[in-house]
């Protein structure tokens, strides 16, 4: 899936990729790719500019750490980021479910 | 071309030096956080490198497909250049709307004592246009970036800068006239309001021009 057609759920899969542990920004990376089984193959390196824009939006924490003699910066969601989080599954399933009603393939009427 | 932050960047073999160094060419310098999202970078692809490695691909390999995970440099390089400049832009309206205020009322006390701010505005009924339309143009860039979709015709960056041209048009005007004030007394001496009130203007007036420059920058 190409960045373009992820625009408006960025927000979304990185505040849920963080919602069960700190990570750093590689980590976050690989969460995306795996939970989507590969699909959301974005390019990872805009991937660090849109963590800091929801840092700056109070949704993420983050801080500098020392891991393996490197130092990465690790981030955390905010309570304003499960907030923000909760209303984007909300958004996502009322979207998901109008659009299926939309596009699903209707059985044949019966005769 | 490496730029000057490569020789503070933790190693990184040949491959991903000249990437990220494309990367640091293409993002315009003078931005807070520039450096660090450049380091998180060459970071983040020696974690990608070093993980295509542990499958057992040569490191030539790993390095190519770490590069090729991260995106095109001039992608790349948009995305942080879009960051830093929409941060820049929120954060020095924020900073014109907060400071504003405070540089009027030492105006106020220094030129018109014991009045109503009006009452500056009034004696000097020029302040009048370039003062709304400074803040008319913070307000107006704080309201833009707040909303997910940015309405045509409207852009933060110029609205900022015309904001940060207004204000340092009213630093000039109000310096100017409190100078003439000053040299209309005979002997007088300026008062430690005034010098405080000059000194805010001054510093206000040496930052606002770079910061409008910051703000219409782009990406190389």
């Amino acid at each position: 899936m190409t960045a373009e057609a992820l625009k408006g759920h960025l927000d979304g899969l990185l505040l849920a990729a963080l919602e069960d542990q700190p990570q750093h920004g590689y980590a976050v990376i690989e969460t995306l790719r795996d939970r989507s089984s590969g699909t959301f193959d974005l390019p990872t390196g805009t991937v660090y500019p849109a963590l800091r824009r929801l840092e700056d939006a109070g949704l993420v924490r983050s801080g500098w750490s020392t891991v393996s003699g490197r130092r990465r910066r690790t981030y955390r969601l905010t309570a304003k980021g499960r907030r923000a989080l909760a209303g984007h599954r909300t958004a996502w399933t009322d979207f998901s479910q109008a659009v299926t009603g939309l596009l699903q393939e209707k059985p044949w009427p019966a005769t | 071309m490496a730029g000057h932050l490569m020789s503070r960047l933790p190693p990184l073999s040949p491959g991903l030096t000249a990437y990220v160094a494309d990367i640091e060419a293409s993002i315009p310098t003078g931005y807070r956080r520039r450096d660090s999202l450049l380091t998180e970078l060459a970071d983040g692809l020696t974690d990608t490198a070093e993980h295509y490695l542990a499958l057992g691909i040569s490191r030539p390999d790993a390095e190519r497909r770490a590069v090729n995970d991260s995106g095109p440099a001039a992608l790349v390089a948009h995305a942080i250049t879009e960051h830093l400049v929409t941060r820049h832009v929120g954060r020095t309206a924020t900073t014109l709307l907060l400071t504003g205020p405070t540089i009027g009322l030492l105006w106020l006390a220094a030129l018109t004592p014991g009045q109503t701010p009006d009452h500056l505005l009034t004696r000097y009924p020029p302040l009048i246009p370039v003062l709304v339309g400074a803040v008319a143009a913070a307000v107006l860039t704080l309201i833009i970036l707040r909303r997910p979709t940015r309405p045509p015709g409207l852009s933060p960056r110029h609205l900022l800068a015309v904001a940060c041209v207004a204000a340092a048009a009213s630093d000039i005007f109000i310096l100017a006239t409190a100078g003439a004030h000053a040299t209309q007394q005979p002997g007088g001496t300026l008062g430690p309001v005034t010098v405080l009130a000059a000194t805010a203007s001054i510093i206000r007036l040496s930052l606002a021009p770079r910061a409008a420059r910051l703000a219409l920058r782009r990406s190389a």
